[in-house]
């Protein structure tokens, strides 16, 4: 018995803890750190969310670029989706394979938007991405390719 | 050659403007030009002004902030046409033309909505490069003499018209019957990119 609650109580501690390092909630008091270049790398920062189209046709690209190039750029996926919708937001990530801590935004539109660029209207997909100096290297609207983003991540990256 | 020069010059920075939003205080472009609408007719913007201006906004059939805010599309009809502006919803969508944003899509979107407004085809999204527009919904608001007042956000809260504490369109509509000026000019809004098809 004392086996089974155990073994109960570890899954749960596990399921929760794979929420913490899958998708954490995006607020007023981390907008700040999560948007910046870290330990020296350069960051690629991606809005998304599930039932946008064109941004699910170019998460793999990113994804892809990220396994590539991992150890010179960070990548930041920023999912709009409402809350309702988070179930959804986990099972698309799984699907992608990403395996590292993504983001989903919660609070009001009008403070994303005090802490996006001004060049940032609301459309999405919406990409930026900084150098290691945390210096705002190009930034666009809508979907791309994979040769498109690998141009953009290298121009970064060098 | 020295035209020629000029008309190479301007086409490049037609090119390279196309992207941007239309200037407060532009004109209304592409006012003659003849859309489709939901109900067969073929209708311009200079046709469905009013007496005291225009409003335009861009939409289509899916896109959830559509679908949010569009349960305020029938009351802001409502308020302009009690303030003489005319309202029009423009589908540019015209990567999804033979999909989700077809023409007989959006009639059927417009029933199933109650749509009181006409609900045109911009085909090959003329209209939203004209206007630099570039999600759904997105608002241009416009006076008597076709000059852009406002543009932007139907209001600050896409999820829940009860909660909503900047109501800016409906301001910027109340402030254009009283000529008064319009404080907030423009706003941002979440949406979905507008689907063309280059």
């Amino acid at each position: 018995m004392l086996k089974k609650i155990l073994i109960i109580s570890l899954l749960i501690l596990s399921s929760c803890e794979k929420e913490d390092t899958k998708l954490a909630e995006l607020n007023i008091d981390n907008y700040e750190e999560v948007l910046s270049a870290k330990n020296n790398k350069a960051v690629l920062i991606n809005l998304w969310a599930t039932w946008c189209k064109p941004c699910i046709e170019e998460f793999p690209h990113i994804v892809k670029l990220r396994n590539k190039y991992k150890d010179k750029i960070d990548i930041v996926f920023i999912s709009l989706d409402d809350d309702e919708r988070r179930e959804g937001v986990y099972e698309f990530l799984d699907e992608m394979k990403v395996d590292w801590k993504t983001y989903i935004k919660t609070g009001s539109d009008e403070v994303l938007f005090k802490f996006m660029p001004d060049d940032f209207s609301g459309a999405i997909p919406y990409t930026i991405i900084k150098n290691h100096k945390d210096e705002i290297v190009s930034q666009f609207m809508g979907k791309h390719d994979y040769d498109f983003f690998e141009d953009k991540i290298i121009q970064a990256i060098n | 050659m020295k035209t020629l020069s000029v008309l190479f010059l301007i086409s490049i920075l037609s090119f390279s403007f196309k992207s941007e939003e239309l200037a407060i205080g532009k004109d209304l472009p592409k006012a003659d030009v003849l859309m489709k609408s939901v109900d067969g007719k073929m209708i311009s913007f200079e046709q469905i002004k009013k007496e005291n201006g225009l409003l335009v906004i861009f939409s289509c059939n899916t896109c959830p902030w559509v679908l949010k805010w569009q349960d305020r599309y029938n009351e802001l009809n409502e308020l302009s046409n009690q303030n003489k502006v005319g309202m029009v919803l423009v589908n540019s969508n015209e990567a999804y033309r033979d999909g989700d944003d077809s023409f007989e899509a959006m009639v059927k979107h417009a029933k199933d909505n109650a749509y009181t407004m006409p609900y045109t085809v911009d085909k090959n999204h003329v209209i939203a490069d004209a206007f630099g527009a570039n999600r759904t919904p997105h608002v241009f608001l416009f006076d008597k003499n076709n000059k852009l007042v406002y543009r932007g956000a139907i209001d600050d809260n896409a999820k829940s018209k009860d909660d909503v504490k900047n109501a800016y369109l409906k301001t910027a509509l109340n402030d254009l019957k009283n000529s008064s000026e319009i404080k907030t000019k423009t706003t941002k809004s979440l949406g979905c990119t507008i689907k063309r098809t280059n």
